[in-house]
């Protein structure tokens, strides 16, 4: 970091490469488009280049980072205009679907997999988010606290209500 | 207890209602350790809370069960995230090259501050000519700052501190005082060049480019690396296999880059006029606004907002000389992948306009002729490539098409079953044709990204239970066209007449077999996969006989049909019939079943080192697999539960197949994993947690004795291919077909790149609508999982989406193949396809008798082309086309005919006969 705050742009780069994952992941599951969070994902990175001068060298790079993606994501959100449609109702309308017609369809793997997604998009934002960053982005809670702003006992609030949602949800995926 | 709880550390999480109603906490310790178990399983715990709550369910038990339900719990939910990890694996990476393009951004958005700055320089100036006389120091500042980012923005990499301070303090050193006064008289020139003009002139802009990847790519002054800016009168070229992606940065204010293009195959281009001239080479070119492009022969190509391929040819060849190719002397084709179309303008000649799709081409001082006139298939993994999709549309996304008979008639009532791409996800649908052929559903309300988002669609259609007559097709894909956010089939789909085929089941001895099950399956000869249609199974009557109906009465090139005969007390019978509509259609069959045959199996654990550790034997039940003779490896397999006595030894009725004992514990997560379906039972993987060992023939004596092979079990993957799987007369079948996988995010190892071009060998024409697939040799038995990438364009290319040693295998819509394995996503392939050659069966190796009039002949590739592809096909002789097979792939095999085997060698475009 030190050689970035030096202005120096193959340490930059070394930084995106290192860090992409996470902000691009994060910025995903908040999004929900790769498009945008390909661009909320920029901006992030261009946010932390340019304000490289305020970061204090004695503190850790990755909160730092984290607030700055959460808050890109969340300007991109209100940006982002009005009128569309939750994706929930598009997947309550797939998921019969998907149970009906497994017996023919030629990609089972493909709707088990779809349904699994499906249900977990059902659930709120307030809940889904943590409980996607944690168990798809691999994010600790310290981590979603950072970037969704949030305290982490809010954190595990959420979790907990999501893990209880969701398993009820999934009741239909059993062992055999 | 309670004196361990930290303020870090709070009460955050309500016991499971579930677990309270079973068994409420005991004491207030127990609701304690209850509220922490969730995050106990996670890891999430500080050391000391993290001790707190193993000791606590050490010594009591029902928190000790309330702790393995949590466990339970997050195992399900890993497994759950793990099936939204495997489908959509490379959904939380962005594209490659995503350091590149931040670092790009923040080259283009300095260069633009620098415009900005100058454009207000500009009007201060303008505004009052009096301040040129004004402050100079002031002037100077502001030139310096745009003078010194904008050589570094186009030039090099490096910049420092860009502060505030950091721009004043440029003025401290000799140097930058000296390069800001001549910045500065720059603008004082200018701006009175203006004065004296109109008045309004702006300060100009230089188009020019910026490399953000480059690989054997060169500019005059030497090697290019991403960042570098090649300005007016520079020239950038790239080697034979070299590659350079560059973005346009036009003269215009608006934002940039105004394009980007990747120049390849000895691409040569400069930036001259103010505009990009292309001189040779292919150069895929992605635009944001319109963009003029000049040639070398003085035409030029405008283009809209799109994708556009042009490719500049030297007819004479001059450039290999060193000279400039001159004007009559190019051959230039300008391709609309997708978007606005372009116009090409050319001196003395009329405009002509390419639309979307369409190839325009014209040679040395010809007219422009238009050809293709197909949508292109973009590759379909990964990448931020336009969508074709339009959010903005108010209405409901839809999907639609059309179902016809062979004769022209609408196919009504037919099934049909619609895979596709959406928002990186693939989804399926079935619906139903109406009465004008017509099928269409919504795949997403409006303003969402849940629409159909893919160029192409597999489909599958199963005429309506009342048509014997019809037969099902095979998945198989077609292009999708676009109006704003509705999809429509680009072809219709054409449901084939089929003749049904009656049999008759005998076993070894003449016996009638009733009871028997009859499926049909479409066998990929190519990729070695199996694809039942359980819901086409009938069941022999007590005479033995039954009727089939609504077979495929044509199949894609390089699949055939077969039978599966199944009964729990008959070996399994795979018989290849010809697809019903074929005119050597045989209307009354029978079919011989062998009756299994006594075994000994003699059962142990597996047995490491040699044997000299382990081969314990196993006492009680276990499970023998066998493999389905006739059926690709790892299709299917017959699965019979056994009774060892104590010495590990049972008695079992097997058949001709490999078997397999199923190792590990009795309960454990093996073949019978996980998972769901209807209509039979759908498993997933097994997580490795059991496997199978072959069991080895060791006495042919009656009854036959088998034991366990030495070595270690092999996982239950490498042997059996586990996705969608169902039961039928105690076989399990796998079910997949060669466009089962087209993940629309590919895989994480997935580079994009390469392109592949193909050509027909004889004709030396490009072959467009071939079916490009990856293989990975990762499946069954070394047999490689396909993944379908798309078809070749109007002018025989795809962009590929490829994992370093892929094989890729083409297969044009008329049967022929080619194979390029060992891929090197860096370099593009350039593959041939060589005709297919046909096969005479001699009269020495027909079946005699007057009364056999047609024979399946079984075609074993003994040269595999490339590792991964085991290719075996089946065709069929008769004596209505002289014996001949057709359309067999050039290539060394073993012919197997009426149980003869024969090695032959197929010519391309020839005939062998087989003697």
């Amino acid at each position: 970091m030190l050689r970035v705050q030096a202005g120096d742009l193959e340490a930059f780069a070394q930084l995106v490469d290192r860090f992409q994952t996470m902000v691009y992941g994060l910025a995903l599951s908040i999004l929900r488009r790769p498009e945008d969070a390909e661009e909320a994902a920029q901006d992030t990175f261009l946010k932390l280049f340019r304000g490289r001068a305020q970061f204090d060298g004695t503190r850790a790079l990755e909160p730092w980072l984290l607030r700055i993606a959460g808050n890109a994501c969340r300007d991109k959100l209100r940006r982002r205009r009005t009128g569309e449609l939750p994706q929930t109702r598009i997947d309550s309308e797939i998921a019969p679907e998907l149970a009906d017609n497994r017996a023919v369809a030629p990609t089972s793997r493909h709707h088990v997999d779809s349904a699994v997604r499906s249900e977990l998009d059902r659930l709120s934002e307030k809940v889904r988010l943590p409980l996607e960053l944690k168990y798809l982005r691999g994010l600790t809670n310290q981590q979603i606290a950072d970037s969704l702003g949030i305290s982490i006992s809010n954190v595990k609030v959420q979790l907990a209500r999501g893990k209880d949602l969701l398993a009820s949800r999934l009741e239909g995926v059993r062992e055999v | 207890m309670s004196d361990h709880l930290t303020p870090q550390e709070p009460l955050h999480q309500p016991p499971d209602p579930r677990d309270l109603g079973a068994v409420p906490p005991a004491t207030p310790e127990c609701a304690i350790v209850r509220g922490r178990l969730r995050d106990f399983v996670d890891g999430d715990l500080a050391p000391v809370a993290h001790r707190q709550v193993e000791d606590h369910v050490h010594t009591c038990r029902t928190c000790a069960v309330a702790l393995s339900r949590a466990e339970h719990e997050l195992l399900r939910l890993r497994r759950a995230f793990g099936l939204i990890a495997r489908s959509e694996p490379d959904a939380g990476l962005p594209a490659p090259g995503f350091a590149n393009r931040v670092v790009s951004r923040l080259v283009l958005d300095e260069t633009s501050l620098l415009s900005r700055e100058m454009l207000a320089a500009a009007a201060k100036a303008d505004e009052g000519r009096d301040e040129l006389d004004g402050d100079p120091g002031q002037e100077a500042q502001g030139a310096a700052r745009g003078s010194g980012r904008g050589r570094r923005a186009v030039g090099s990499w490096g910049f420092g501190q860009m502060g505030p301070a950091g721009r004043a303090s440029v003025l401290r050193t000799p140097a930058a005082f000296l390069m800001a006064c001549a910045v500065m008289l720059t603008l004082l020139v200018v701006f009175a060049l203006g004065a004296s003009g109109d008045g309004e002139q702006a300060p100009q802009l230089d188009s020019r480019f910026v490399v953000i990847a480059a690989r054997d790519a060169y500019s005059s002054s030497g090697p290019l690396n991403r960042g570098a800016g090649l300005g007016a009168g520079e020239k950038l070229w790239v080697g034979v296999n070299g590659k350079a992606s560059i973005d346009l940065i036009d003269a215009s204010l608006k934002s940039q880059p105004a394009a980007t293009l990747q120049v390849t195959n000895s691409g040569q281009v400069r930036m001259q006029g103010g505009e990009p001239l292309l001189e040779l080479g292919r150069v895929r070119v992605d635009t944001r606004r319109g963009v003029g492009f000049v040639m070398a022969d003085g035409s030029r190509v405008e283009l809209g907002v799109g994708e556009y391929e042009i490719v500049v040819e030297d007819l004479r060849g001059r450039h290999l000389a060193g000279e400039e190719p001159q004007s009559g002397e190019l051959r230039v084709a300008v391709e609309v992948l997708s978007g606005d179309e372009a116009l090409i303008v050319r001196t003395g000649l009329s405009n002509t306009a390419v639309t979307e799709g369409q190839q325009g081409v014209y040679a040395g001082a010809s007219r422009v002729g238009i050809t293709g006139g197909r949508s292109t298939a973009n590759n379909p993994l990964g990448g931020l490539s336009r969508t074709p999709i339009d959010l903005d549309d108010p209405d409901p996304a839809t999907l639609s098409g059309v179902v016809l008979e062979g004769s022209g008639a609408a196919a009504i009532g037919s099934d049909v079953t619609v895979t596709f791409a959406s928002g990186g996800l693939a989804r399926s649908w079935t619906t139903r044709v109406g009465s004008n052929g017509l099928f269409e559903f919504v795949t997403g309300a409006a303003g969402t990204t849940k629409v159909c988002d893919s160029p192409f669609a597999i489909v599958q259609v199963v005429p309506t239970s009342g048509r014997d007559d019809l037969g099902l097709t095979a998945p198989d894909v077609f292009r999708l066209n676009y109006s704003q956010s509705k999809a429509r089939l680009a072809t219709d789909a054409i449901v084939d007449s089929s003749a049904g085929l009656a049999g008759q089941v005998l076993d070894e001895t003449g016996s009638v077999r009733g009871g028997v099950h009859v499926i049909p399956c479409i066998t990929d000869e190519l990729f070695q996969m199996a694809w039942p249609w359980t819901g086409g199974e009938v069941v022999s009557d007590q005479d033995g006989r039954f009727r089939i109906a609504r077979l495929p009465g044509v199949l894609p090139p390089h699949q055939h049909l077969d039978l599966l005969l199944l009964h729990p007390d008959i070996e399994p019978l795979v018989q290849p019939v010809p697809a019903r509509n074929s005119w050597q259609v045989n209307v009354n069959e029978t079919f011989v079943v062998r009756n299994l045959q006594p075994a000994v199996l003699q059962l142990t654990t597996p047995s490491l080192g040699g044997g000299s550790v382990g081969g314990v034997p196993i006492v009680g039940d276990a499970y023998i697999y066998e493999d389905v003779v006739g059926l690709p490896p790892g299709a299917a397999m017959v699965r019979r539960r056994v009774v060892a006595n104590s010495a590990g030894e049972a008695q079992a009725q097997v058949g001709r197949g490999t078997l397999w004992l199923r190792q590990g514990p009795a309960n454990g997560v093996g073949l019978e994993g996980y998972g769901q379906g209807v209509g039979g039972r759908v498993y997933m993987s097994s997580g490795g947690q059991s496997g199978l060992s072959q069991l080895v023939l060791v006495d042919l004596g009656v009854p036959r004795r088998f034991v366990v092979e030495n070595g270690s079990s092999r996982p239950v993957g490498s042997v059996f291919r586990q996705a969608a799987t169902s039961m039928a007369a105690g076989v399990m079948l796998a079910s997949a077909f060669r466009f089962q996988n087209y993940s629309t995010r590919g895989i994480h190892e997935i580079i994009d790149g390469p392109v592949l071009y193909v050509r027909d060998a004889l004709s030396a024409r490009s072959v467009s609508d071939a079916r490009v697939f990856a293989v990975r040799p990762n499946g069954p038995r070394d047999i490689g999982e396909s993944r379908f990438l798309g078809l070749t364009n109007g002018s025989g290319s795809l962009a590929l989406g490829v994992i370093a040693g892929e094989t890729i295998v083409v297969v044009s819509a008329d049967g022929t193949v080619g194979f390029e394995g060992g891929v090197d996503p860096s370099r593009d392939i350039n593959m041939v396809l060589r005709a297919n050659g046909e096969v005479v069966l001699d009269g020495s190796v027909r079946p005699a008798g007057p009364a056999v009039r047609m024979v399946s002949v079984r075609l074993q590739r003994l040269d595999s082309p490339v590792n991964g592809v085991r290719s075996e096909f089946v065709r069929f002789a008769s004596v209505f086309d002289d014996w001949v097979l057709r359309k067999v792939p050039p290539g060394r095999y073993l012919a197997t005919v009426n149980g003869q085997s024969y090695p032959v060698e197929v010519p391309s475009a020839g005939r062998v006969t087989l003697h």
